[in-house]
């Protein structure tokens, strides 16, 4: 530590050791108690110049430049609080410039401009403030809780704030640019420190600020209160598990309440893979019949021809032991052959033993794997009949599937 | 030699029965999310009488049939709505238990749940302990496990196999919960509607509107 840090600690232990002394001096017109006037604690505090006497006889005040400091922090404490620290601000600001005024009044024009100074500067410390203010809740909005792990305290927590920022609200209501020209009347000194520290135009801004994250807070608030409905619900539920024996939900529901939950029965699948050689072939072969046994709890047997070599490129197999998937391959080599087949009437000879829609899937399916120059080859047709519900909607029937060279 | 493998895995997965949401099928979630790519998806479902819905809470994406035509699609649902309702008790079990381990939070889609959490809480209480075992004995959870620790491990492996927990890391203690969990809280609101459960819990969930 050097010898200006060690300076400072001295000082601030002097301070502390002596706090209530100098906050009794603070909150009395800066001058200390009758008690202590002559005391080697004033006479310890006046050599470290955090009081001083106006002459040697003089009645001993506590140093302005430490009563600046306490004014300064006892101003950050309060803006820290709610709402009521902007109200706070501004009321002071208000006394001030009633004293303003009444120096003004009675010519005093030096103490007039002391107080218009202080006046700017409560005015800095109040956009400061505001902006403050709104950064804070916007801070705790944004994290949404999430120090909170428990429902009912966020919900708690919420609801706190959400009174908090109703509070600041009705504050800046109350303190709005009319209150601020209120204020300022017609003095051209007190117009141009308003302006200049744009104080209208940041509360404005605050107001929406504050009035977007109490929009927020009652989303979240809303959410919150959903979530615990479910949660009361199920424990709800629950309990008539547990008490009634035998109690299903099922006894008063339909499929038809709730079918738009239930889904559309799986259909098989199929597909392509390419395999660099035979060690990747059988370890596909492999997977594919894991894959097959969990999907749709078919296992390929194991005397069933797994591949298919396709013939063309060297590095290229195509696994074919899906039968619908090969008579769909054998139904586009016939439109290469003849230029244009219908896939009904394919459907029966292929023997797929899938059904027609799925056959009538596939065939679209197909296509819509092949890349886009081979896609550009084929072209479907679809006929289409309308859906037995009368619904306006259109089944496909049937598929005409053409070949055509570009 | 596959132009579009977005789209084939996307109706492939569709079709399997499985429930797209971001945490078990992120790629294909944000592929059917965008509407263009859902238009196509769908044109091409329909032309099989199925087509793609989503989630009220919009989490997950899945396939239905458009219309019950044949009586193997009326049977293979109504098999289903069976099934849904089976498996629902030990669910909701499930989600009571779960309400004590994570002090008042149902479970959603994207939460991450963690083996450790459900461990602490059968060291700290009976209560969780006499659910996991009334749970392991029930429908989806059933398990032959004797420790209240083997039994967590297994109504997770069994969450996980039914598509409502998806691991992530490598830890195999941490899952994600997946948009499978949006379909038990649809459920659950038809029920509680059913049931008239929720004419007195639904006044709180009204407050924040009325703010």
């Amino acid at each position: 530590m050097n010898e200006q840090e060690r300076a400072a600690v001295e000082l601030l232990s002097l301070v502390g050791k002596h706090a209530r002394l100098i906050a009794s001096a603070y909150f009395n017109e800066r001058t200390f108690p009758d008690d202590e006037k002559g005391g080697q604690i004033i006479e310890r505090l006046i050599r470290a110049r955090l009081a001083r006497r106006n002459d040697e006889h003089g009645e001993p005040r506590l140093n302005s430049a430490l009563a600046s400091l306490i004014d300064h922090g006892l101003k950050n404490a309060r803006r820290l609080q709610s709402g009521s620290g902007l109200e706070l601000m501004l009321k002071e600001i208000e006394e001030k410039i009633d004293s303003y005024r009444a120096a003004r009044a009675a010519n005093a024009q030096d103490d007039a401009l002391g107080i218009l100074r202080t006046i700017e500067e409560d005015a800095g410390d109040l956009v400061e403030a505001l902006h403050e203010t709104a950064q804070t809740i916007w801070r705790q909005v944004d994290r949404e809780f999430s120090w909170i792990t428990s429902l009912e305290l966020k919900i708690h927590e919420n609801k706190k704030i959400i009174d908090r920022v109703k509070g600041l609200l009705g504050a800046l209501d109350d303190l709005g640019p009319l209150a601020i020209n209120h204020l300022a009347g017609k003095d051209p000194a007190l117009i141009n420190i308003f302006h200049r520290a744009r104080l209208s135009h940041v509360m404005a801004e605050c107001r929406n600020d504050i009035s977007d994250a109490l929009d927020r807070l009652s989303q979240m608030l809303f959410a919150f209160n959903e979530t615990r409905k479910q949660g009361r619900l199920i424990q709800k539920l629950n309990a008539m598990y547990q008490n009634s024996t035998g109690y299903l939900p099922g006894d008063r529901l339909e499929a038809g309440d709730v079918a738009h939950l239930l889904f559309a029965e799986p259909l098989p699948l199929f597909g392509t893979i390419d395999v660099e050689d035979d060690r990747q072939l059988s370890l596909a072969t492999e997977l594919l019949k894991g894959l097959r046994k969990t999907a749709i709890g078919v296992e390929i047997q194991d005397d069933a021809p797994p591949v298919d070599a396709s013939g063309g490129s060297p590095a290229e197999y195509m696994l074919t032991e899906n039968p619908t998937h090969a008579a769909v391959d054998a139904l586009f080599c016939k439109a290469i052959d003849e230029g244009s087949v219908r896939a009904m009437d394919e459907y029966d000879a292929s023997r797929c033993g899938c059904a027609s829609d799925v056959w009538l899937h596939s065939v679209i399916g197909y296509r819509e794997g092949l890349d886009s120059q081979k896609r550009q080859l084929f072209q479907l047709r679809f006929d289409e009949a309308p859906d037995s519900s009368f619904s306006g909607v259109f089944n496909v029937a049937d598929i005409e599937l053409n070949f055509t060279l570009p | 030699m596959i132009s579009e493998p977005m789209f084939r895995d996307t109706v492939e997965t569709l079709l399997a029965g499985k429930a797209v949401c971001e945490y078990a099928f992120e790629d294909l979630f944000h592929y059917l999310s965008k509407k263009p790519q859902h238009d196509k998806v769908n044109a091409h479902l329909n032309q099989i009488g199925r087509k793609v819905m989503q989630t009220r809470d919009g989490s997950a994406f899945y396939c239905v049939f458009t219309h019950l035509n044949s009586k193997q699609e009326q049977s293979s649902v109504q098999k289903q709505f069976e099934e849904m309702i089976r498996s629902f008790e030990p669910l909701v079990g499930w989600l009571g238990l779960s309400l004590s381990v994570t002090r008042g939070n149902p479970i959603k889609p994207g939460d991450e749940v963690k083996l450790s959490t459900y461990h602490a809480a059968i060291e700290d209480g009976g209560p969780v302990r006499e659910e996991l075992a009334r749970l392991s004995g029930m429908g989806m959870f059933s398990n032959n496990q004797s420790t209240p620790k083997g039994q967590v491990d297994a109504v997770f492996k069994k969450l996980a196999d039914a598509g409502f927990l998806v691991l992530r890391g490598n830890s195999g203690a941490k899952y994600v919960a997946t948009g499978r969990w949006a379909f038990v809280y649809e459920l659950l609101d038809i029920i509680a509607a059913k049931e008239q459960l929720d004419e007195d819990v639904s006044s709180d969930a009204q407050q924040g509107i009325l703010i």
